[in-house]
C-alpha cells in the first residue's frame, strides 16, 4: 500500500505492507534513526513521535494508519541549527545518561508543554510516565523539562 | 643425560623423534589468503588454514597438534591435501546426493539483490517480496527459472530472510512483526459492518489499537482482515443529549481527560481514564475499545457497570442496545456478535445528589489494577441511598457488578457502618485468583478496602457528606 506522510514538514512516500509498523517506516525505510525502538511491547516510549500533534508510541501504530498525516520526530526539534529549549534543557540539566530514551522523552514532553506550558513537578512526572529511562535519571529529566518550560514561557523559541 | 632411541627431548617433554614434515613453499597470494582464513578460525576452513599456516612458519607437527588440539592424522591429512590441491584442497569435498540447483555464485547474486533496495535497482517498489524478487532475477537473466521455494531456501542458505532484510533486524527471534493481514479502510459504519459480515471471525476492528496491535506483535492475535474504523467521520464525540451522556466509538481516553464536560460533571470517568496505561497510549486508546476488548483487567468496564451504562452495537441488521450488566460474558468475550461494532456508550445523566469515584491500586503507574472499584451513588433527601452502582476490576474472569452490595445499600443512610458492611459484601462477590499481583485473599480484602473508599468518596461528591 502506498503511504504518504509529512515528516517534520517534508513529504515522503513509500510502498509498504499493511503490517509495517510506523516506527519501521520512519527508521528503516525513511532512514530517520533518531526515533528509537526500546522494548517493542508498547512499554518504554523510546519510539514516541507526534502524529497530527498527539504524542504516540510509533511501535504501536501501523504505517498505513499514518497515511496523509503529519508526523514530527526528534529530528524536527532543532530549527535553523538552533536547539529546541527542551534539547537545551536536557543538555544543561544532565537530562540524559545513555541517551536511549531521550528522543521519546523529548517528544512526549514537547507535546505535553504545548498543552500545559506551566506544569508542576507532579504533572511532569505523570506526563512522562509512558517513557522509561533505564538509567533511572528521572530527577534530571524532570529538571530539564522544567528548564524548557521556563525558557519557553520567556519566549525562548 | 638419558637418551631414548627414537625419541627426543623437546620443550621439556619426550616426543617421537620422527623427522617433522612441513607444508610446501607458499606463494605470496596463498599466504595472504591463508592469513585471511585464519582470522575466521571458528569455521572449519579457518581451522584448516591455521594448520597450513603454522606449518609454513616452520612449526613442527607435534607443536601444531598441541596448539590447535588436533590429532596427528588430521594435521598430516590437511597438509597433504594442501600440497596436492593448494587452497582448493582445504574446501569440503562434494557430499553425496543431488547437487543443489543453484550454484554458489548464483546464490551470492540472489543475496546481493535481496539486500539491495529495489529502487536502487530501478524497481519502483519499497521492499522486496519473494514474487518481486523472482521477477527481477528472471528478468535480468540471473536465473532462467526459479520456484519460490528454491528462492526461499537460497536466501536461507545465504543467512537471509526477507523479513530480516525488511526490518533491519537480522537476528532471528528478536522481531515483533505481526502476521500479514489485509487492511480495510471503510469510510462509513455501514461499509465497516458489511466488511465484518463478509469476513466474520477472520476480521478484527482496529480503533485505538493499543491492545490489539501489541497482541498482534506477539502473534497472540493474527486476524486475516483488519478493519480500520479510524477514518469513519463523526465517531469521536462526548455530548449530553436526551438524558444520556454519549461517547462515540473513536473517542480517545485523552479526549475524556481534556473534556470540560467530563472534568466538571463526571469525575468518575476522569479518574478512570487517568489511570489507564500512560498518556501516550491514552492518546490513541478509545473508551469503546477498552470495553469491547472484554479484558477483565481493563478499567472502564467497572465504571460503566457502576454508572448503569448501555452499549450501542451496530451490525448489518441495525442497532441494538446492551446493558453494561450483560455486556461482559466471559474473559475477553462480550455480548457483541462477530458482525457488530460497538459504536457508542450511553451513560444516563446522573440526577442531582449523585456522585461517583474510581479507586485503583496499581503496582506502578500504568499497570493493570491489582484491584479497583468503581462506585456511583444517588441520594434522596436526608442522605438516604436511592441507587448505588458498584463495579469491580480485575478480580474475576469478567468485570464484576457487585449486585448484593448494591441492593444492600438501597434505602439506607450511607454512613460509615453501612458502607463498611457493603464493602464486605462486595469483597464476597469478587472472584480473584492468585497471580503476580498478589494472592487471592489479599485481593479480596483489597476489594473490601477499595469499595469502602470509593463509596465514601462517591457519597461525599453526591453532597451527602455535608
Amino acid at each position: 500500500m502506498l503511504v504518504q506522510v509529512a515528516i517534520n514538514g517534508e513529504k515522503h512516500e513509500a510502498e509498504v505492507e499493511p503490517r509495517l509498523l510506523l516506527v519501521h517506516l520512519i527508521r528503516d525505510i525513511l532512514r530517520l534513526t533518531g526515533t528509537h525502538i526500546g522494548c517493542d511491547t508498547t512499554h518504554c516510549g523510546a519510539c514516541t513521535v507526534l502524529l497530527d500533534g498527539r504524542a504516540v508510541k510509533s511501535c504501536s501504530v501501523f504505517a498505513v494508519q499514518a497515511h496523509g498525516k503529519e508526523i514530527m520526530t526528534v529530528e524536527g526539534l532543532e530549527q535553523d541549527g538552533k536547539l529546541h529549549p527542551l534539547q537545551e534543557g536536557f543538555m544543561q540539566e544532565h537530562g540524559l545518561q545513555c541517551g536511549y530514551c531521550t528522543p521519546g522523552m523529548l517528544m512526549a514532553s514537547y507535546a505535553f508543554l504545548k498543552k500545559n506550558p506551566q506544569p508542576d513537578e507532579e504533572q511532569i512526572r505523570r506526563a512522562i510516565s509512558g517513557n522509561l529511562c533505564r538509567c533511572t535519571g528521572y530527577v534530571n529529566i524532570v529538571k530539564a523539562i522544567e528548564y524548557a518550560a521556563a525558557k519557553l514561557r520567556q519566549g525562548g523559541s | 643425560m638419558i637418551s631414548l632411541p627414537g625419541y627426543a627431548r623437546r620443550g621439556g617433554r619426550w616426543v617421537a623423534d620422527v623427522p617433522s614434515r612441513f607444508v610446501r613453499e607458499l606463494t605470496s597470494s596463498e599466504r595472504d589468503e591463508l592469513a585471511r582464513l585464519c582470522r575466521e578460525r571458528s569455521k572449519a576452513l579457518g581451522f584448516r588454514a591455521a594448520i597450513v599456516n603454522l606449518s609454513a612458519r616452520g612449526v613442527p607437527i607435534p607443536e601444531i597438534m598441541r596448539q590447535l588440539g588436533v590429532s596427528r592424522p588430521t594435521v598430516t591429512a590437511w597438509l597433504a591435501r594442501f600440497d596436492k590441491f593448494g587452497l582448493r584442497g582445504l574446501q569440503d569435498e562434494p557430499r553425496p546426493g543431488r547437487r543443489p540447483k543453484l550454484t554458489p555464485d548464483v546464490g551470492r547474486q540472489i543475496a546481493l539483490v535481496a539486500r539491495s533496495r529495489p529502487r536502487d535497482l530501478g524497481v519502483q517498489i519499497a521492499r522486496w517480496s519473494l514474487l518481486r524478487l523472482r521477477e527481477y532475477l528472471v528478468g535480468t537473466g540471473a536465473v532462467s527459472a526459479l520456484s519460490l521455494e528454491s528462492l526461499r531456501s537460497a536466501l536461507r542458505r545465504g543467512g537471509l530472510s526477507l523479513k530480516a532484510i525488511r526490518t533491519g533486524i537480522a537476528r532471528k527471534g528478536t522481531t515483533m512483526i505481526p502476521a500479514a493481514f489485509e487492511y480495510h479502510v471503510p469510510t462509513s459504519i455501514g461499509e465497516a459492518t458489511a466488511l465484518l459480515a463478509k469476513h466474520g471471525e477472520d476480521a478484527k476492528v482496529l480503533s485505538g489499537g493499543q491492545s490489539l496491535i501489541p497482541l498482534m506483535k506477539l502473534r497472540l492475535a493474527s486476524p486475516r482482515h483488519l478493519i480500520d474504523i479510524n477514518r469513519i467521520p463523526d465517531l469521536a464525540y462526548i455530548r449530553e443529549a436526551e438524558g444520556v451522556l454519549r461517547i462515540g466509538a473513536l473517542t480517545r481516553e485523552s479526549d475524556l481527560e481534556e473534556s470540560d464536560l467530563v472534568r466538571t460533571r463526571y469525575p468518575i470517568l476522569l479518574e478512570t481514564s487517568k489511570v489507564i496505561a500512560d498518556p501516550l497510549v491514552r492518546n490513541l486508546a478509545t473508551v469503546c475499545g477498552n470495553l469491547a476488548h472484554g479484558d477483565p483487567a481493563n478499567d472502564h468496564p467497572a465504571t460503566m457497570l457502576a454508572l448503569g451504562a448501555e452499549a450501542v452495537a451496530f451490525g448489518q441488521k441495525g442497532e441494538r442496545r446492551i446493558q453494561a450488566g450483560s455486556f461482559f460474558t466471559g474473559p475477553f468475550t462480550t455480548a457483541l456478535n462477530s458482525g457488530e461494532i460497538l459504536t457508542e456508550i450511553r451513560i444516563p445523566i446522573p440526577p442531582p445528589r449523585s456522585g461517583g469515584a474510581y479507586v485503583k491500586l496499581e503496582r506502578k503507574v500504568g499497570d493493570f489494577a491489582t484491584a479497583a472499584v468503581a462506585a456511583q451513588v444517588t441520594l434522596k433527601e436526608k442522605g438516604v441511598c436511592e441507587r448505588a452502582g458498584i463495579g469491580l476490576t480485575n478480580v474475576g474472569p469478567t468485570p464484576i457488578k457487585a449486585k448484593k452490595a448494591e441492593a444492600f445499600l438501597q434505602g439506607k443512610r450511607l454512613d460509615e457502618g453501612i458502607i463498611k458492611q457493603a464493602a464486605q459484601l462486595a469483597a464476597e462477590e469478587s472472584q480473584p485468583t492468585s497471580d503476580l499481583r498478589g494472592p487471592a485473599e489479599y485481593k479480596r480484602d483489597l476489594v473490601r478496602v477499595l469499595t469502602a473508599r470509593a463509596l465514601t468518596k462517591a457519597v461525599e461528591r453526591a453532597g451527602g457528606g455535608r
